[in-house]
């Protein structure tokens, strides 16, 4: 079964919101993360511009030989991503389950600033859920 | 059949929030004073008796002559009293206080109720403020006509 | 926008029947809403005392309504006059209609005959919302304590009404409980109702929650001999209702 290694959320102008590292592999420290973050931002942002089809919307998958790079952007430019394992499945589908609970549980608590890191109990523990092994599995059905 | 009556909703605190005089009869000088005097004087009995039933409609409470007073208390004790004239004919008076009980149970339990729901559930209203709405008043008018 | 060309446009508010009130509201846009009331709130006050305040007085502008609404409506026109009947009024009646369940527990208080408590697993505001930890206690169930108290306060049954959340083992997440605390007035006023209808239903459970204690028969025997001004004496008790209730059970 493949792993996931760490999973970002970076707000519309490239800062880092919210990361959450699973298992030891890839493990970095919290500068690291924030360059990772605002690298991922630049580039993505660049790839729309380079890119040779019209209206491309940026990088959604970035392969290498040691991980797996999956985004996904929302409308407002909030952008989610996990570094995973190479030739992990479902990572759209969790990539999108994230995105939903981060507009129930992050947006509807009148305690959240905008574009600010994320802090909210309710959001950890629904999250946690959802990237247990077993769920992410249930995703591909 | 009852000729004059005066109509209030008073409020939790005794405040009088609607008033309205309807009828057919010609009014005397001195009628405003004494209806506000003869309903306000029943408001004590009222206090009492809403806790003994859960009924909304207590009837007749009070009398003051040939005036009967009637009471509604919602739920929110609020209360919608009303004194009719009864035309004193001592014969028919049993059935013809049945008749102004019938008369003003369909006068504020299907209508007039109804309405003060509609007005509280206004954001814009205050609970226990003045109903000042023109259309309210109108439409107790026109009730007022069709039963009385 | 959703469902705008279905209603009927009425010019004044007063011609708009009454309907059944069978439609549901989404659940988002009612937590955008909350939300964006707490926000509001939060500007305008220097601590959470004050906020918790606040919510509250919203709730009991919606509570003062939905009583005399429901009352209205589902309950055919009749009024509360008995503690027992406004708090599962506002367990059953009023939960259900605003929250589509009816809440998960009604108890009262173990250590005060004046306390009662509703509690329930997820309350339908809090369903989004965590506490940031430097506000501590804080609880947005305040605006549900405040429609509790102005369904209590508009039938005449003044309270005290506060929401705290209460830790559940093996749970995840506390559970919120509502606590009631009524006004000596009210418990003064109960005792007095409970003397003229209850009188045998209390007296029976007057038996049965002190039968433990003594003799059962002795003291049938001894309540039918009392002279009824005694008896009069011994219903003023409206706890044994409660009690009788639980040990029955």
């Amino acid at each position: 079964m493949a792993a996931i290694y760490s999973l970002y959320i970076i707000n519309k102008s490239g800062g880092l919101i919210f990361y959450k590292d699973y298992g030891s592999s890839g493990r970095m420290d919290t500068n690291d993360s924030l360059r990772v973050a605002s690298l991922w931002h630049s580039m993505h942002a660049i790839s729309q511009q380079l890119s040779p089809t019209v209206g491309c919307l940026g990088i959604e998958l970035l392969e290498a030989d040691t991980f797996d790079l999956h985004c996904f952007q929302s409308l407002t430019g909030t952008k989610f991503f996990v570094v995973c394992e190479p030739g992990t499945q479902h990572m759209e589908g969790l990539l999108k389950v994230i995105y939903e609970l981060y507009t129930d549980y992050v947006l509807k608590n009148p305690f959240y600033e905008m574009e600010m890191p994320i802090r909210c109990e309710l959001f950890d523990i629904n999250l946690s859920q959802a990237t247990q092994k077993d769920r992410v599995a249930l995703l591909g059905r | 059949m009852a000729t004059t009556a005066c109509f209030i909703i008073v409020s939790r605190n005794d405040i009088p929030i609607y008033e309205a005089e309807v009828g057919s009869a010609t009014k005397r000088e001195d009628a405003a004073q004494m209806h506000q005097f003869i309903l306000h004087a029943a408001l004590d009995i009222v206090q009492d008796l809403a806790w003994t039933t859960s009924a909304m409609y207590l009837k007749a409470i009070d009398r003051f002559n040939d005036l009967v007073v009637s009471v509604y208390v919602t739920a929110g004790h609020i209360l919608c009293v009303s004194d009719f004239n009864c035309v004193s004919d001592k014969k028919n008076t049993e059935k013809m206080e049945n008749d102004i009980y019938v008369i003003f149970f369909a006068f504020s339990v299907g209508e007039v109720h109804e309405l003060y729901i509609k007005i509280l559930l206004n954001p814009l209203y205050l609970p226990g403020s003045r109903i000042a709405s023109s259309h309210f008043d109108t439409k107790v008018r026109a009730l007022a006509r069709k039963y009385l | 926008m959703i469902g705008v060309g279905k209603i009927k446009q009425y010019s004044n508010v007063l011609d708009k029947p009454l309907s059944k009130g069978k439609q549901e509201v989404s659940s988002s846009a009612f937590a955008f809403l909350f939300s964006e009331l707490v926000q509001y709130n939060q500007t305008q006050v220097d601590n959470i005392a004050e906020l918790e305040r606040r919510l509250e007085d919203a709730g009991y502008a919606v509570g003062a309504r939905v009583l005399e609404l429901l009352c209205h409506r589902d309950k055919g026109n009749r009024r509360e006059t008995r503690l027992l009947g406004i708090l599962s009024f506002v367990h059953s009646t009023v939960w259900k209609v605003l929250f589509g369940k009816v809440a998960d527990s009604l108890e009262k208080g173990t250590e005060h005959e004046d306390e009662y408590m509703i509690s329930e697993k997820e309350l339908l505001v809090n369903r989004f919302i965590s506490i940031p930890k430097d506000m501590g206690t804080f609880n947005c169930g305040a605006f549900v304590a405040g429609i509790v108290r102005g369904v209590l306060d508009g039938a005449g049954f003044p309270a005290v009404v506060t929401a705290h959340f209460v830790p559940m083992e093996g749970q995840h997440r506390p559970r919120t409980t509502i606590l009631i605390k009524f006004g000596e007035e009210v418990l003064r006023r109960e005792a007095r109702l409970a003397v003229p209808c209850d009188i045998i239903g209390s007296l029976f459970d007057f038996c049965v929650c002190s039968s433990e204690h003594g003799n059962f028969n002795d003291l049938v025997k001894a309540i039918i001999a009392t002279p009824v001004d005694v008896k009069y004496t011994i219903s003023l008790h409206p706890n044994s209702f409660d009690l009788g209730q639980d040990e029955l059970s």
